[in-house]
């Protein structure tokens, strides 16, 4: 399974904090994104493709010009969606 | 270089952490700089009851750390401490220490004012404001984009002081 991680006002948004998703039929972010798309509706996948959203995979930020498509995920990863982030 | 990193809901004492950076660097070190951040009362003209800050564990230290590697890189330091609250803050609680230390004081004061402006738009944190009217998610604003992207521009020439 992967993980995928809602944080801040994007988890508000979507009511949840984290879904599972099944890795053997999701494996690139586009996927992932059909998949939550699948369990959470269209709305969902409307807000974590947001312009604003960053996304990571184990921890580390994909670059926003990458395309999600390009990114592999398997199972045991966990993928965030992240809404712009501040410190300090 | 010494580094610590804490990610933690309850409070911390500037001056035992400067006192005990300062015994363990005894005589290496003749600047000592220091941040801390503390939560305002005020935002937009409304009143600010509390800041909750969210992060996430094991990424954010991760964007800690890469904000120090590059400071590291860039001024001879002797030891870096970065402890950044989260949970649910008040007005006038503290919510970031960072401290520099280095030979001389150039390199603390700069290092320390390029970690705090790194993190305000690198660190891996969420802050919603909740205000009498309602809370809201803040981000970082267009100045502190700016600042931090100045880090980034040449630099105007100049030679690390020698003195203390």
């Amino acid at each position: 399974m992967i993980r995928v991680r809602f944080f801040a006002a994007l988890r508000e948004k979507l009511g949840r904090e984290s879904i599972e998703v099944d890795s053997k039929m999701h494996s690139d972010l586009c996927r992932v994104i059909e998949a939550i798309r699948a369990q959470l509706g269209e709305a969902a996948a409307e807000a974590v493709c947001a312009s604003n959203i960053r996304v990571a995979v184990n921890r580390e930020f994909i670059g926003r010009d990458v395309h999600l498509r390009e990114v592999n995920v398997r199972d045991g990863d966990e993928v965030a969606f992240m809404p712009p982030i501040t410190g300090g | 270089m010494y580094r610590r990193i804490a990610i933690q809901h309850e409070d911390f004492d500037v001056g035992r952490e400067l006192s005990d950076l300062r015994a363990s660097s005894a005589g290496r070190v003749g600047a000592m700089a220091a941040f801390c951040g503390v939560v305002r009362d005020h935002a937009r003209a409304e009143s600010v009851e509390s800041l909750e800050l969210e992060h996430y564990p094991g990424m954010t230290e991760r964007s800690i750390e890469s904000v120090i590697d590059r400071a590291e890189q860039r001024w001879p330091l002797d030891a870096v401490v970065v402890i950044h609250r989260v949970g649910r803050l008040t007005p006038g609680e503290q919510i970031v220490l960072v401290l520099a230390t280095s030979q001389h004081r150039q390199a603390a004061l700069e290092a320390c004012t390029y970690i705090i402006d790194l993190l305000k738009t690198e660190a891996v944190f969420w802050k919603r404001e909740v205000a009498e009217t309602g809370a809201r998610w803040i981000e970082s604003t267009g100045a502190d984009h700016s600042r931090s992207a100045d880090w980034s521009a040449p630099r105007p020439g100049g030679a690390v002081s020698e003195e203390d």
